[in-house]
């Protein structure tokens, strides 16, 4: 028969968790409205930078030569797992890097492929194997900042230029909605050749200064820092909706936890009672026998 | 023909500024570049520096802008910055300490970072010019 303080004991420390539970779904919550606010804040910027992109491909006639745009046969591959800081978040971390393993099984040839983790717990996992790493960023998601994505943008480019890496890729928890995050892997370089809108034409009415050519040239590398900023922020957003779901299954699995403890507490309660008072009973019973 | 300028100042995380106005004065890459209503279409590179609009000809208000693109299209001026604080904004002792470092990287900066680095020169100018300081 268990012990009834020590039940009473374990139901306390569960409804400790399960307070502790509640208080991280809310704070997910509040911070996932802010994330969503913050990747909602950023259309503006995209779009534009869509248009002029577009514009400017319209009016070098398509065909741009850029280093960002060249593609290459790729024999050497970087790819950067995007994760979260921390943990308790479901299987948001496992997802993302169970995919990068997969794709590391693909390049089984170890000379073929780098990784650059972005967060702490890839940085944790991949450099524990033995598998090499070109950088790691471990606190980037206290707060997500344009200057951190602009670094991570600049390094990409700048191996990518130096012909280090004929190609680099991303894989990370895509927000769908507050229940869904997909892990999904992208090309961040080379860029797609932007496409040119025929419609937003009237490029040649356009004055440009300096040429198109060089407005391209300066256009490029900030499109790769958004796309990385994007990235960032996006994933960031998976994190909190992830653990939002997490803790709220956590708080009602601790919910019907504590039922069951206090239904066995009670039974238990009361075998204690109903055997004293059989005591009692059979003692008188004894005395007047 | 309309005598107002719509100007639209949008950076990474927010849309600044969107203000009707009767002239703006833009850094441009090649030099600055003041814009009155009926400009011909334009795209261009701006380059770290001062952005003034206001009524035309009067006082205006000026914002310090980092590098990035305008476009000028039927009197709509968009100009998409990276980064853009106006004079409350700024933090003196800060941004001087960073003109100090950004010039002195200058001097031994090899050609390909150059432009990065006098990138830099002109935001903490640009900053320093809106606060009043001499520069």
């Amino acid at each position: 028969m268990p012990n009834l303080i020590d039940l009473r004991r374990r139901i306390r420390s569960v409804k400790n968790m399960q307070q502790i539970f509640r208080a991280m779904k809310m704070i997910s919550a509040s911070r996932l409205r802010r994330s969503q606010e913050h990747i909602l804040s950023t259309r503006p910027y995209a779009l534009q930078l869509r248009k002029v992109t577009q514009n400017l491909s319209a009016a070098s006639g398509g065909d741009t030569e850029h280093p960002l745009l060249e593609s290459r046969p790729e024999k050497k591959v970087l790819l950067a797992i995007v994760s979260g800081d921390k943990g308790l978040c479901g299987s948001f971390n496992s997802n993302v890097m169970r995919r990068g393993d997969q794709e590391i099984a693909n390049h089984s040839d170890k000379d073929t492929l780098e990784l650059s983790c972005l967060g702490k717990r890839a940085a944790d996992y991949y450099t524990r194997r033995p598998y090499p790493v070109r950088s790691e960023y471990r606190k980037l998601f206290t707060k997500v900042t344009y200057e951190q994505a602009q670094e991570i943008a600049d390094d990409f480019a700048e191996a990518f230029h130096q012909g280090e890496y004929d190609a680099v890729y991303v894989v990370y928890n895509q927000f769908v909605s507050v229940m869904t995050q997909r892990v999904v892997l992208e090309k961040l370089l080379p860029l797609e050749s932007p496409e040119a809108d025929e419609q937003a034409g009237g490029a040649s009415d356009y004055i440009y200064e300096p040429s198109p050519e060089a407005l391209l040239a300066d256009l490029l590398p900030r499109f790769l820092r958004f796309q990385v900023y994007r990235v960032l922020l996006e994933s960031q957003a998976s994190e909190h909706a992830a653990r939002m779901t997490a803790m709220d299954a956590a708080t009602k699995n601790s919910g019907e936890l504590i039922d069951n403890l206090t239904t066995v507490m009670n039974r238990a309660r009361q075998a204690a009672i109903t055997t004293e008072l059989i005591e009692v009973v059979s003692g008188a019973a004894a005395l007047e026998g | 023909m309309a005598n107002q300028l719509e100007l639209v100042v949008v950076t990474h995380d927010r849309t600044l500024l969107d203000e009707t106005c009767g002239e703006v004065s833009l850094p441009g890459r090649d030099g600055d570049m003041g814009v009155l209503p009926g400009h011909a279409a334009f795209l261009g590179s701006l380059r770290p520096g001062v952005l003034t609009y206001g009524p035309a000809g009067g006082p205006g208000t000026s914002i310090a802008v980092s590098s990035g693109f305008c476009e000028i299209s039927s009197d709509v001026v968009t100009v998409l910055v990276e980064g853009a604080c106006s004079v409350e904004d700024i933090d003196r002792e800060a941004v001087r300490a960073e003109l100090e470092t950004a010039r002195k990287e200058l001097e031994r900066a090899d050609p390909s970072e150059m432009g990065a680095v006098q990138d830099r020169v002109w935001d903490a100018e640009a900053k320093l010019i809106l606060a009043g300081e001499t520069i």
